[in-house]
This record gives structure tokens, sequence and C-alpha cells, in this order.
């Protein structure tokens, strides 16, 4: 009984490790995403940083709004550490200060890739982050940086 | 029950379960609690961590991309390293090539970047930083490494001490409750403690429990008010039980209460009395010692026992047994067992009646009932017998023993009805006997009923056994012919009836012939129905009487006469009431002298449609319906009135009034008499009665007493119609009466039939040996008139003389025909 009860116990969590894993293979990129009617084309790291710290940044006189992508906790950690250089509670820390210093709104945060899409699409002007493999779903959207990417040592 | 350990029986106490609850609720909760104090210390530990790290690595990227020489960058590298702000930095040029810090900690590890705290389990967390030469164009990459263990460490400590401080609130804990327990228990125990003295009867004592807990403070009051009531009740129980010991004392049945074993547990003295025990004695021993042997019940005893004839004491119930008494002896015994369920068991109790009185009383009881339902059925048979005899009364003739009118009639209607089934027709015969109420008048009733007896004989001996003859009252016969064939049948039969009772009757020696009239009705012919057939033949009946044809069958127009004579009878009354009826005056000669001495009120009836009708039209209807007796008191009237009228006048008559035979059965006759006579001042010697031979001879005792009350009053007396009876002259002889009046019948034709005037100088003969004087009645010619005054008879009336006249014609007469009134009673002018 207990063997069996391990056996499947194990077998589920190989099926849950299985994204992760394939995302710690080589070739996974972490990549700045906005919807291809935007007109945005590209950004320097310091406007993305400004961009997701909750400061005003405008291109072409547009203004970008930052959204944030949630679905997967290692994206936003990934993301946490390569664009904000903080950790999550800090950085919802200084968005809050932000607000309360600057005014304006938190960035929107969606747990759920495909309503952030959909909002990408709906607003020009909002810019993301997510998997490049996960960018082949959403035709309307386009990579317009590449912010992470694993290296083999 | 297995002995508790002391373990156990401290756990199942209340100290027990405080602090058994508060140990369970501290492992629960406890680890819980510090488990998730601790996740939440180690999560902030690696998030500043997370922070430091990330921030760090960017300023160590910012401050080394402002140097421009290599060796400039390594000794930064050395000297982030050596200072132990990192354990490892390196830079990787995109071109090819490295700087690494000499002082690495941990060269031997494979830069695999962290994205969490602790991933890769090497104790380093690695992340890389990209520097950039233009946008987006990364020139070299900055990979550093950081210490871990010291924040390890930190995570460490928190979750000894958090383990510590957990060990050491659960000891605090315990000890607190196992401190705190006993002094909140302590009242509880006592009031466990009061409690088992109250149990135990003890509630003398008041109930103090001091506690600052409120509930329990309550519990004790509650205690107390429960231990003051169970006083009270006890009290109150105490008080009832002898209520009702003293009530079964006085009961007069015998209660013995036993319990599930049988065994008796009390008795009252009724039962003491019943049994000759003494309570005291009989407690704790088996019931059966109070019962007879055969009924002995096997309440407490073993299964193993025989029943034999011993009964479940169940059975008893409402039972009537045997009892036994203490001396031996038994006697009847009434008990009824009810059951009652006990804590301790089931309860009998048993109610006895000594029942030996009742018992005497029934077997006597039961001896009279018999007795009684001997006679009851004697009676029955009697009375039944007697039913049947009176039945036979009820529908026959008790002198005849023939069928009555009411058996007449059942039989009818069944003929009748015999008769539509077979369309056949059938004869009703109503048959009244021509001189019975003569023989009945003038022999008496015994002869009239020896007469009637030798009738039903001849009529049954005529007839048929299938015919029905039937008495119907008096002289009245009823003759039903069922199955006849046709009318002549009915006739024949009717001419056999008459034969039979032409025949003369012997009764002691003398012959009477009594002849009869019979009236036929034939169905359907005649009526469909009995009652109209009856009253038919009754029509047909009165015909034949008075055609004297001896029968006759019914004609539909003899019939109104019928109707007529039954509208006579309503139309006499009212001519009595109303006066319609008028007085005339026969006069009667003296022989000797010639001179008119008396006149005959004679009454007619001055009928509004029928005209003056004669006497003879409507006196029978009057003697037969009992109007006679008014009608003869009007003509009393009438008659003393006229006479008074006379006497004032001058003209001296006497008046001689009819009386029925009726007459002679008032007994207020004679007062009614006088009272007119005085009311009219007319002298009795002026009044004269005549009573039919007939009448005097139907009772002549009555008779003679009636008329000496008359002669007496000295009014004279006459026998009327002498020689149509059967006087008899010893009575003859004894009446008081003046004068003998021969009937017409003799003087009418008596010179031409020497029979009658053989009868007639008899009577006159007879009458004057016998000091009376003698009256001719139907003298209608001279001849007659001549040859009564040679035979020396005293008086005469009829046509000859004069017809009966109004008083006025009368007083026309008396001046105008060759007869006068004697001098004396010559009207004084």
């Amino acid at each position: 009984m207990i063997r069996k009860w391990t056996c499947l116990l194990l077998s589920c969590l190989m099926v849950l490790a299985q994204p992760s894993l394939a995302r710690n293979g080589h070739g996974e990129r972490l990549v700045l995403v906005t919807d291809q009617a935007s007109g945005i084309s590209r950004l320097s790291a310091s406007e993305i940083r400004r961009l997701f710290l909750g400061f005003p940044v405008n291109l072409a006189g547009k203004q970008l709004t930052a959204v944030i992508n949630q679905s997967d906790t290692r994206l936003y950690e990934v993301f946490l550490q390569k664009v904000v250089f903080m950790s999550a509670n800090v950085y919802e820390l200084h968005l809050l200060s932000n607000v309360v210093q600057l005014g304006g709104q938190l960035p929107p945060t969606f747990k759920e890739q495909s309503l952030l899409a959909d909002r990408l699409h709906k607003q020009p002007g909002a810019v993301s982050y997510m998997w490049q493999a996960d960018l082949t779903a959403y035709p309307h959207l386009i990579a317009i940086g590449e912010l992470w990417r694993h290296e083999a040592n | 029950m297995a002995p508790r350990s002391k373990l156990t029986t401290f756990l199942h106490g209340f100290a027990g379960r405080i602090i058994l609850g508060g140990a369970i609720i501290h492992l629960l909760l406890i680890p819980f609690l510090f488990s998730s104090v601790l996740f939440i210390v180690a999560k902030g530990y690696k998030e500043q961590f997370l922070n430091h790290v990330r921030h760090d690595a960017r300023q160590v990227a910012e401050r080394i991309s402002e140097q421009t020489h290599a060796d400039q960058i390594r000794a930064q590298l050395d000297d982030a390293v050596f200072s132990g702000r990192l354990a490892y930095a390196e830079i990787i040029f995109e071109g090819g090539g490295n700087i690494a810090a000499l002082a690495n900690k941990s060269s031997n590890e494979t830069f695999n970047e962290d994205f969490y705290f602790g991933e890769h389990a090497n104790n380093l967390y690695f992340i890389a930083v990209p520097f950039h030469s233009e946008p987006f164009q990364r020139a070299a990459t900055l990979r550093v490494g950081y210490d871990e263990t010291a924040t390890q460490e930190q995570i460490y400590q928190a979750y000894q001490r958090g383990v510590l401080l957990a060990i050491g609130y659960v000891a605090l804990s315990l000890l607190l409750v196992v401190i705190v327990t006993p002094q909140l228990t302590r009242p509880l125990r006592q009031l466990r403690d009061a409690a088992r003295r109250i149990v135990d009867n003890d509630t003398v004592g008041h109930l103090r429990v001091n506690s600052s807990i409120h509930e329990i403070a309550g519990l004790a009051e509650d205690l107390e008010r429960m231990r003051e009531k169970l006083v009270n009740n006890a009290e109150a129980v105490a008080v009832r039980e002898q209520r009702i010991r003293a009530i079964m004392d006085n009961v007069v049945d015998g209660i013995v209460t036993i319990d599930a074993r049988g065994n008796i547990e009390s008795m009252n003295h009724a039962a003491e009395k019943i049994f000759g025990y003494k309570q005291a004695e009989i407690a704790g021993e088996n019931l059966n010692l109070l019962l007879g042997q055969p009924y002995a019940c096997r309440i407490g005893r073993g299964e193993s026992e025989p029943a034999g004839s011993i009964d479940d004491i169940s059975r008893l119930a409402e039972h009537e047994t045997v009892g036994r008494h203490r001396d031996g002896h038994t006697f009847p015994m009434e008990m009824a067992i009810s059951e009652l369920q006990r804590a301790e068991g089931m309860l009998y109790t048993g109610i006895m009646r000594d029942i030996t009185e009742r018992k005497q009383a029934e077997a006597e009881l039961k001896a009279l009932q018999e007795d009684l339902e001997r006679r009851v059925i004697k009676r029955t048979r009697e009375l039944a017998s007697l039913n049947r005899e009176l039945e036979h009364q009820a529908l026959h003739d008790g002198l005849t023993e023939l069928p009555n009118r009411l058996l007449l009639q059942d039989r009818l209607r069944h003929a009748i009805l015999t008769a539509q089934r077979k369309v056949t027709p059938l004869a009703l015969l109503i048959t009244d006997l021509d001189r019975f109420k003569e023989i009945n008048d003038t022999l008496g009733h015994h002869y009239g009923d020896l007469v009637l007896q030798q009738v039903a004989q001849r009529m049954r001996g005529a007839l048929r056994e299938s015919d029905t003859i039937a008495r119907l009252g008096g002289d009245e016969f009823a003759v039903l012919l069922p199955g006849i064939e046709n009318e002549a049948d009915a006739i024949a039969a009717a001419l056999k009836l008459i034969s039979a009772l032409e025949q003369p009757i012997l009764l002691e020696d003398q012959s009477f012939h009594v002849g009869a009239s019979v009236g036929i009705a034939l169905y359907p012919d005649h009526g469909e129905d009995g009652a109209t057939l009856m009253r038919h033949a009754d029509v047909a009946m009165y015909v034949a009487k008075r055609a004297n044809s001896g029968f006759a069958l019914y004609d539909s127009k003899e019939d109104q006469h019928s109707v007529s004579r039954l509208s006579l009878v309503g139309e006499l009354r009212h001519a009595i009431e109303y006066k319609q009826l008028v007085l005339f005056y026969q006069p009667k000669i003296d022989l000797k002298t010639g001179l008119v001495t008396t006149v005959e009120a004679v009454v007619r009836w001055d009928h509004p449609q029928r005209g003056l009708l004669l006497p003879d039209e409507f006196i029978p209807l009057a003697e037969h319906t009992g109007l006679i007796r008014p009608l003869t008191f009007f003509v009393l009237d009438e008659a003393l009135h006229q006479l008074h009228l006379w006497q004032k006048a001058g003209i001296g008559l006497r008046m001689a009034i009819n009386l029925s035979a009726r007459h002679l059965q008032d007994e207020h006759l004679a007062d009614k008499i006088v009272a007119t006579m005085q009311q009219w001042g007319v002298a009795p010697q002026l009044l004269e009665f005549e009573i039919t031979e007939s009448a005097i001879m139907a009772n002549p005792l009555r008779a003679m007493d009636t008329l000496t009350q008359l002669d007496v009053m000295g009014v004279g007396l006459s026998i009327d119609d002498f020689g149509t009876g059967y006087s008899s002259l010893i009575y003859l002889k004894q009446l008081p009466v003046d004068e003998i009046k021969i009937d017409k019948s003799f003087v009418i034709d008596m010179l031409d039939n020497n029979e009658d005037l053989v009868i007639v100088r008899s009577t006159v003969d007879l009458a004057h040996n016998m000091g009376r004087r003698v009256v001719a009645e139907g003298v209608e010619n001279e001849a007659v008139l001549k040859t009564l005054i040679e035979m020396g008879c005293d008086m005469a009336q009829g046509y000859y003389i004069s017809r009966p006249l109004t008083a006025t014609a009368l007083g026309r007469w008396l001046k105008e025909s060759g007869w006068r009134l004697s001098e004396q009673n010559t009207p004084q002018v």
C-alpha cells in the first residue's frame, strides 16, 4: 500500500515539474512583449526598469503602461531578479510607495496569462513579459526585447 | 466490571478531563501555531536575503562598470570577496575571457544562477548581472555568489527558539492546569458528597458550598432547593402512605400485595379477617397459602415445577376461586389481580372478597328463577290456550258457535279474492227471523237463545260444509256461498234455508214457528267488495221481509228504500226536536151508553217531503234507534197539553197514550209522567196508558213493577193488541190493568171467521171474569159493533166510529157525528 502511494506521489511530482524542467533547459528566454498594434519596437534596459518600477515612460509621445505577469512563480522571480533587482515584498512596497508619492495607479497584475494577453491587445502602450515559448500562443503579441536567457556554464 | 486504574479514574474525573483536554489542545495548536510563526520568520529572512543580494549585485555591477582597467576591476572583485560581502565574483566577457576574484571561496562550485533561497543546495546564491555596451548589446556578465549560510543559521536559530518557547509554554500551561483544576473541582466534590448524603436519606443538614464560580454556586443553590423539596415530598409521601394505609384498613375487600416471587408483602385488616392471619405472621409467605389447593397459582415458582392444576397468576385476574382460612376451611372467594411495574420488580395487588353469602343467595335466586321459569312456561301455555279460546270467541258467536261478523268479513274477503282469480260468482245471504222478536219478548231471552241455537243447527244442516254461516247479531244471520255457478244456486240455497226454518221449533213441549226472510246479493253483479255485498244483501232482506216473500234478490231500485230508511232516522230526531210530529185522536165509545169517554192519542209525522207518515212507518225505526223515548215524552207532553186545553174548554175526555216495551224498562217513567201531569194540571184519573201484550211479556216482572207504580199513581192501564202474543194468564191475572184491548186482526173479520169470533167472545168473557174492561179495536162496520154489544163488550174503537182526528177535527166530529160526550163531560158553554 505504501509503495503504491509513493509511486503515485512521485508520478505527480514529475508531471508537475515538467514545465519547470523544460524552462530550466537550454534556450529558456524571458522576453518583453507588447501588442503588434502598439507601435513600440524597442526599449532600453533603463526604460524597462523605470517602466516596471512605476515611473512614467513616454515613447514617441505615447505613455507606456507596465503589466505584471504573475502567471508563473519562476517567471515572476526571474523578472524580479533581472529587471527590478528586488525581492517580491520590497517590489510591491516600492510600487505602493510610488503610487502614494507620485500618484497614478498600481500596474495591473495578472495570474492568468490569456487575460494578460487580452489586456495588452486592448490597451496599446501596455508592456509586459512572458516566456518566449508561450508567445506563440498569442499571435497578436510581439517580443520587443530579451530580458533574460538561460545560458550554459 | 473490571476495576479502573488510578490513571483511568483520574482521566474520567473532572480534573483529569480538564488536564487531558488542555494537553490535547496544546498538542494540536502549538505545533501549528509555532510552525506558522517560524514559516513567516523564515520567509522574512529569505525575502530579506533575496532583496539584499539582488540589490547588492546590481550595485556591484554598477561600480565595476565605472572601471576601465582589468586590474581595477579585479581589485574591486577581490575587495568584495575579502570583505565577506561576496563569496564569489567573476566577470565573463562576451568575446571570451574572464576576470575572477582571487579569493573566491567557491571556485569549485559551478555557476548555476539561483532565483530562490537555497536553490541548488550549495549554500551559495548565484546571480548574474549583464553589462551592456549599448542598448541590448551585452558586452559582459557579472557573476556573483552570496553565502546563504548566515541566513540559514538565523532561520535555524529561530526554529530552535520557537521549539523551546513552545515546550516552555506547554509546560507552563499544564502546570497552571494542575494547580488550578483541584481548586475548581473542590466545590464539585462537595456537591457530590452532599448529593450522596441526600441519596442516603441524610437530608437533615443544609447544603453549604462556597464558590466564586457562579455556575457552581447556582448548582449548589439548586441542589439545596432539591433537598428541601425532597424533604417536603418525603413528608407528603409519608402522610399519603398513612392515609392509604388507613383507607386500605377500612376497605371491606381484602387487599394483599404480592412481590414478583409470589410472596405476600402486606395485607389489610379486611384480608386478615378473611383469612385469619395477622400481617406480621403472613408477610413473606407464598400467596398459595391463602388459596385452596386446586387453585394455587404458579407465581414465584421455578420453571421446573409441574404445572398440574396450578394456574399462572395472570389468569387469576377477576376470577372466582377458593380461599383457604387459617383454620383450614375453604370458602368461595372472588379475586382480582392487578400488576404494577416497580423498579425492584413486579408488584401484584390482589383484591379478595369472601363471597360465601353471595353464592348462597345466588343459589337461592337460581332456584327461584327456575321455579319462576316453570311458572312462566305453565302460564304461557295457559295464555296460549286462552288466546286460542279468545281468538275463537273473538271470531265466533258464543251462543250458536257460528262465525261472527268479523270472521265472516274475513272469509268474505278471501272468497272475493278467490272469485276474482277464478272468475266465478259467489253469493251472500242475509237472513232475519220473522217472528223471533215476539218469541224473545214474550217468552224471554232464555227461550230466544234456545231458538237461535236450533236455527243455527238447522241452517248448518241445510247448507254445504264449505258454506259459511255467521250470526251477525240478534236474529240476523249471514250465509256465504262460495263457488256457486249462478243466481239459481243462490236462490236454491235460500229456499233450503227458508224450508229448514219453516218447520216448527220445539222448546219444552211447545212448538214455535219462526220463519225467515232471506236477502241475496251476488258477486260481482251486486257488488265487488264485502261491505257493498253486505249492505245490498241487507237491503234485499228488508225487501223480502216487507213483501213477506221469503227471499229477495238484490235490486238496485229497492236500495233507495234502505237509504231513505237511514236518512229517516236523522230526520225523525230533527222532527222530535222541532215538533214536526202531530197528534191525532181516535175516540173510544162506551158500548153500553154510546157515549165518547176516551180518545187514544195517535202520532203522525208531518214530513216536509214525504207528507203525513203513519206510525208504522217510523215507530219501529224509533224503537230500534232509541228515539222512542223522546218521541213518547213528546206525545205525553202534547197529549196532556191538549187535555189541559180540553179541560179548560169543559170537554171531559180521558186520554189514552201508547207506551212501548222500552218504557217498561225505564225507571224514571213514573217520575216523568207525574211531572208532566203536574205541569198541565191533569188528574191521573183522566190519563190511561196502553201497553202491548208482547211488551209486557218480554219482561213480566219488570213490567209488573212499572205498571204497579203507574197504578198507584191512579192512572188507567190497558193491554193493547191482546191475542197476538203469548200471554200468561197467571201474569195477566196479577197485572194491575183496568182494560184489555182485543187486537183488530180478530175483530175485523170475526163475522166471517168463526175462530176470530170465538176468540173475541172468549176474550170478552175472560176479561170480565178477571174483572177487566174490554175494548174491541178495528170496528169498521155496524154489524161488528152490534155483535160486540151483544157479546157484552164494554167499549169499541175503529173507523166505523171515527178515524184518528186532529184536535180541531175531533171538536167538529163531537158536534157533528151522532156520538156524544156524557153530560158531565159536555163542554160548558
